[in-house]
């Protein structure tokens, strides 16, 4: 392998590993927008990603392969909201319980289906969803190795964000949306229902962390297997926090994640011995980049009132003493 | 006059029992302004959230022309023609006046939202009612009046029969106030009919058509307001002739407890929410703070307890600079708060009368075996409050949200004032509760500083409350004192009004040796 | 008591039992319809755990560790912090009590001393790494879930890393350490029901944990922030201090419930994921209804139940990891604030109506 193959691939799979982060940060993203937190993003995903095995498998399918990720993603985003706007749980639980809920179920359902806890490698291959050779770019040295030859999964993520980016600023429900996330009294007063908008939110982010999913099983690898997501939805989630909840930051931030993992993958290869500390630097870049954004967050806003402070004083100065 | 709205025998109980509603009945005519009274805790909140569909309640109908309503949501409500327009505005701040009118309802054009036509249709309906406000400005940008005309066009645009206002002027300035009566009175005579809640009585009297009094959960009657007067139907909310008069003793000047000088506090917008305020506070007086609620008192008063921060001059509490101190510090030296609102930072509403009495001493010796809490010292004393205070409860352990208003209110001043302070704030002391425990507040306040001779700070805004209580008043008026009245003799609603709206304001050199 | 209260009070009891039953009529539902034998399997899981004082003593087995986890995560969600570190702390405690004992073979330590020693490593090495998540929560206020989640994966990589480098035994064929030494096990008390004495410790452990929880100050400071932590700023208790030390606490606890649970069962370490102990905690505090004192009940059920599931797996085709499923459902429906509230506020609306009772003066 040429040097500059080697970068190439290096590039190539920062994007193919960004993937499903992207994915999960924009179901993130989706339910943020209605005031609410998803953290059970790994559990939707996880279950998502097995529904693709099952069902492309079953129907031979890939489109229905993943649809039925999507599907099964909305359908435990619709659990959790049920939970939580109608059953009124807490949403930290609700979400611990989902993911508790995912982990142990995909586990079992594994079982039931192949036979065996591990993997569904042997007994129920998956189909997998295309690779795309761009022309023209796939020749080109570097760029081409880098942006051609993806999953459409890998290319629809971008299409992904930009769709999440019309749903929240230019349409209707998009609206709704951020009014029912900044004052869910407004949406309210104006008989908009609040739990119909988070319900529908929680549908749609389902569906997007379905999408993850189901690349997961589809593209990333052609199986399952248990706790394969491995936090990846949690990583998602936490560069959507990091974003304050904006698609395309929160695309550009798991597209650092990625490169996280990508290097990660690099020093496996180099560094053996260390393998097991390879292994943390995904998580430890998730813990350091929540830990300095949110630090810059807050000693911008200190900054900021600092200097509002400052300035309303100094105001007094020059002001005639009215008591 | 056609009959538009009747409500008939509505009952409604909270989850914790607590009887908010019982057997109201009243109607509502087209072009009718009908206004609708009682006392804090009276019942028109929840009365109103009822009509509005925010609210279920257990027995009773309401009709609307002759139909009667399954009002599930607001969305109901607003459907079948009932608007309402919140004491506190039902806006969203990053979202423009247009959007924020459409809400709900919202243009479209190829499935997406089409802002353009938003801004066309909410314009036009501006222009139809005689409303001057530009629609593509955001919410955050424009003053509180003209939030409460995007919130009256919100409801217009719906189409809506039955406007209900609860409490509209509190936030407005008499210009403004004006402004708004006037244009409730083209709605009015347009055929809407407007149910409007308030306190102010002589605004009742000027603008209402016929009033419906509530009493404890109770509907009172309807009656004509040209039949009614000022005096007769405060006689009926408050349900005796209550003439809260104390005997005060002749306030002789003591130490001063706390000194407060040049204190600036700055909000989040850089405005100075608390403005260059110097105050001496002396052992043994109330001191009153009159105002418009929102024109720096909590800031103030959150300031001088070390609750918040302020940004600059000095407070002073016997000697020491609080600047740093933590409020167990501030508490040990002798500072006690009443906060404006009990259930958010008053009381936790989970926890027992026990545990709400003991929170700012749980730690102290007097409560301590050998690094344990003693339970049996904090019991004897718990119940001791209990009885002192008169607390309506079973047992100490009854967790506080089981109370009445009045007796979470007991549990909090029962704190406060037995921790043996020297300073007490007591913010807004008596707000939405019953008269009886009212009184004994008030008693206890003007004990508390005549004979343990405890630096008070009230806080209220309830005027005839501060005239009766304090020894001394100010008046805050956008973050300033604009009057200091060295006793309430002679002082009036109607002067203390004068300097709460702007019309008066005293000279730096006429207050000179009364701060 | 008023009726108000009473009502409330039977309803909170009728809501967990409802939740337990509901949650028990699944499993059985789920054996029928996938067991090849029905009968036999529903035996096997309802009276399977007390067939055997064996079996019946896996069940305080496989209680004593939620018991731990379960304490450890009352206080952290007394104060409302969702800090899931328990779960990497089990296995990372397990994993350094066996480093330590292996390191200090050589010393000859009396049982005693060497066995107090590693407890007493493991209640500071909890209460370290729980610091972590804690103080990045309450400084930065960076989603606790998120972080102690990937902080779980981070301690499971270092295990990984001390049990395949540092403490593996290669005379195996499969990922173990060496064998624990004998002066640092747990002696079995009751060997014919494999009970060993970290049950004893729970004892003692029980005793402290309701003391602090209850009757100290610092305990009761918690209460009071985790209630509302408006109303403690406003009496003047440190309100992100008392945040940090419950979650450090909770650390501790579930820290020490490894190395009960490491040195108590198992002659190596040989886990190579995570173990849900720390989950499981979750389930069982939320049924506790964050109070320590109803622990120790909360978790033999679940014990129960995980040994009902051991038991048909060991004698059936279905897995164990239904159960994990069970514990979402049991938490959903007990933190479900709508599961029969309705009966319950109508039962208040009628006691509330009804003349004897009189109506509350309206305040």
């Amino acid at each position: 392998m040429s040097f500059s193959e080697a970068i190439g691939t290096f590039l190539f799979s920062i994007f193919r590993l960004s993937t499903p982060i992207i994915y999960a940060a924009l179901a993130a993203c989706i339910t943020k927008q209605t005031g609410l937190l998803n953290m059970a993003i790994e559990g939707i995903m996880l279950t998502a990603a097995l529904s693709s095995v099952v069902f492309s498998a079953l129907t031979q399918s890939v489109v229905l392969g993943v649809l039925f990720g999507m599907l099964a993603g909305s359908l435990i985003g619709g659990i959790i909201s049920y939970a939580n706007l109608i059953g009124k749980t807490e949403l930290y639980l609700t979400c611990i319980a989902i993911n508790l809920i995912a982990t142990g179920g995909t586990t079992f359902a594994l079982y039931m289906i192949t036979g065996t806890k591990g993997t569904t490698f042997s007994a129920l291959p998956s189909l997998e969803v295309p690779n795309i050779d761009i022309p023209f770019i796939k020749d080109i040295p570097i760029l081409g190795t880098m942006l051609s030859g993806h999953s459409i999964l890998t290319y629809f993520a971008f299409v992904c964000a930009f769709l999440v980016w019309l749903l929240i600023y230019k349409t209707r429900l998009g609206l709704r949306m951020r009014c029912v996330g900044e004052n869910p009294n407004a949406a309210l007063s104006v008989g908009i229902s609040v739990t119909r908008i988070k319900t529908v939110a929680y549908l749609i982010s389902g569906a997007v962390g379905g999408l993850g999913g189901a690349f997961m099983s589809m593209s990333y690898v052609t199986w399952f297997s248990r706790d394969m997501l491995a936090g990846r939805g949690f990583i998602g989630l936490s560069a959507n926090n990091i974003t304050a909840g904006s698609p395309v930051g929160a695309t550009l931030f798991s597209m650092l994640f990625g490169i996280a993992d990508a290097s990660a993958n690099v020093l496996q290869i180099t560094a053996a011995g260390l393998s097991y500390f390879v292994k943390m630097i995904p998580y430890i870049i998730t813990i350091l980049g929540m830990v300095i954004m949110e630090a810059i967050r807050i000693r911008k806003g200190l900054k900021f009132k600092d200097q509002v402070v400052r300035k309303a004083i100094a105001g007094t100065a020059n002001e005639k003493d009215l008591t | 006059m056609s009959e538009l709205l009747k409500v008939e025998n509505i009952t409604k109980i909270y989850t914790n029992g607590f009887v908010a509603n019982k057997d109201i009945s009243f109607t509502v005519n087209a072009n009718e302004i009908h206004a609708l009274v009682g006392e804090n805790g009276a019942g028109k909140t929840t009365l109103m959230k009822i009509l509005f569909g925010m609210e279920d309640y257990q027995e009773g109908a309401i009709y609307l022309e002759g139909e009667k309503l399954e009002l599930k949501s607001p969305l109901d409500a607003i459907h079948k023609g009932i608007g309402m327009i919140h004491q506190h505005f039902m806006l969203v701040p990053s979202l423009s006046i247009a959007e924020n009118i459409v809400l709900g309802i919202e243009p479209t054009k190829a499935s997406f939202f089409d802002y353009n036509e938003a801004v066309k249709i909410t314009s036009d309906i501006a222009k139809k009612y005689n409303f001057n406000i530009d629609v593509t400005k955001k919410v955050n940008e424009i003053s509180v009046a003209q939030m409460q005309k995007v919130e009256i066009l919100k409801a217009l645009i719906r189409g809506v029969k039955i406007l209900i206002m609860d409490e509209p002027t509190a936030v407005l300035t008499p210009q403004e106030t004006k402004e708004l009566f006037e244009q409730l009175v083209i709605l009015r005579d347009s055929g809407y009919a407007i149910i409007f809640i308030s306190h102010k009585l002589e605004e009742i009297m000027q603008l209402c058509d016929r009033v419906t009094i509530l009493r404890k959960g109770r509907c009172v009657g309807t009656y004509n307001i040209a039949d009614m007067t000022e005096a007769k139907i405060s006689r009926l909310m408050i349900g005796r002739d209550v003439e809260l008069k104390f005997n005060k003793k002749a306030k002789q000047a003591k130490n001063t407890v706390m000194e407060i000088r040049n204190l600036i506090c700055v909000n989040d917008d850089g405005k100075r929410v608390v403005d260059n305020v110097s105050l001496n506070i002396h052992a043994g007086e109330i001191l009153g703070i009159v105002g418009i609620e929102g024109n720096g008192q909590k800031e103030f008063s959150e300031a001088i307890c070390g609750f918040s921060e302020y940004h600059a001059g000095s407070v002073r509490f016997n000697g020491v600079d609080i600047k740093g101190k933590s409020i167990r510090e501030l508490r040990q030296m002798g500072i006690a708060h009443i906060p404006e609102d009990r259930m958010k930072n008053g009381c936790a509403m989970n926890l027992s009368v026990k545990d709400n009495i003991i929170g700012d001493r749980y730690f102290s010796p007097q409560f301590r075996k050998f690094g344990f809490l003693n339970s049996k010292a904090i019991n004897r004393f718990v119940d001791q409050c209990i009885s002192d205070f008169e607390i309506a409860c079973d047992n100490r352990n009854q967790p506080v949200r089981m109370l009445s208003g009045g007796n979470i209110q007991k549990v909090v001043v029962a704190r406060e004032f037995t921790s043996g302070c020297k300073f007490i704030l007591a913010s807004q002391p008596t707000r939405g509760i019953d008269v009886g425990t009212t009184e004994m507040i008030r008693k206890l306040l003007i004990s508390m500083s005549h004979e343990k001779d405890v630096a008070t700070v009230l806080v209220s805004a309830d005027l005839n409350e501060l005239l009766e209580v304090s020894d001394r008043l100010i008046v805050m008026r956008k973050g300033k004192i604009v009057a200091a009245f060295p006793t309430t003799q002679g002082v009036t609603e109607e002067l203390l009004g004068e300097y709460m709206l702007g019309i008066k304001t005293m000279t730096a050199a006429e207050m000179e040796d009364l701060l | 008591m008023s009726k108000t209260r009473k009502i409330e009070i039977v309803f909170e009891i009728l809501r967990i039992i409802a939740a337990l039953l509901i949650a028990y009529l699944f499993i059985l539902v789920v054996l029928v319809a996938i067991s090849d034998e029905p009968a036999k399997a529903i035996y096997n899981f309802s009276i399977g755990p007390f067939s055997t004082v064996r079996r019946f003593g896996g069940i305080i087995q496989k209680a004593i560790p939620l018991v731990f986890t379960g304490w450890g995560m009352c206080f952290m969600y007394a104060v409302n912090r969702f800090n899931l570190v328990g779960e990497g702390l089990f296995i990372m405690s397990a994993c350094m009590t066996t480093y330590i004992a292996l390191a200090l073979e050589a010393f000859q330590l009396p049982k005693v001393l060497m066995v107090l020693l590693l407890l007493v490593i493991s209640i500071i090495l909890g209460g370290v790494i729980a610091f972590i998540p804690a103080i990045i929560n309450a400084k930065l206020n960076a989603n606790i879930i998120v972080v102690s989640i990937m902080l779980n994966y981070i301690l499971l990589y270092l295990t990984q890393y001390i049990l395949t480098r540092l403490i593996r035994d290669t005379e195996v064929s499969y990922a173990a350490s060496r064998s624990i030494p004998l002066n640092a096990r747990l002696e079995k008390i009751i060997p014919q029901a494999g009970i060993h004495s970290g049950i004893i410790i729970m004892a003692i452990v029980y005793i402290l944990v309701v003391i602090l929880f209850f009757r100290m100050p610092a305990g009761y400071a918690m209460r009071v922030v985790g209630s509302n932590p408006e109303y403690a700023k406003h009496v003047g208790i440190k309100v992100t201090a008392t945040i940090i030390t419950a979650q450090v606490i909770g650390g501790a606890l579930a820290s020490l419930g490894g190395a009960v649970e490491q040195l108590g069962m198992n002659d190596r370490f040989q886990w190579t994921e995570l173990t849900q102990h720390g989950m499981n905690g979750v389930v069982v505090a939320v049924l506790a209804k964050k109070n320590p004192i109803l622990v120790p009940i909360t978790a033999f059920l679940l014990a129960y139940i995980k040994q009902g599931a051991e038991v048909v797996n060991r004698t059936s085709d279905i897995p164990a990891e239904f159960i994990i499923v069970i514990q979402g459902i049991i938490i959903l429906l007990v933190a479900a604030d709508s599961f029969l509230s309705s009966a319950r506020n109508r039962m208040i609306f009628k006691s509330a109506l009804s003349p004897a009772n009189g109506l509350k003066s309206n305040s």
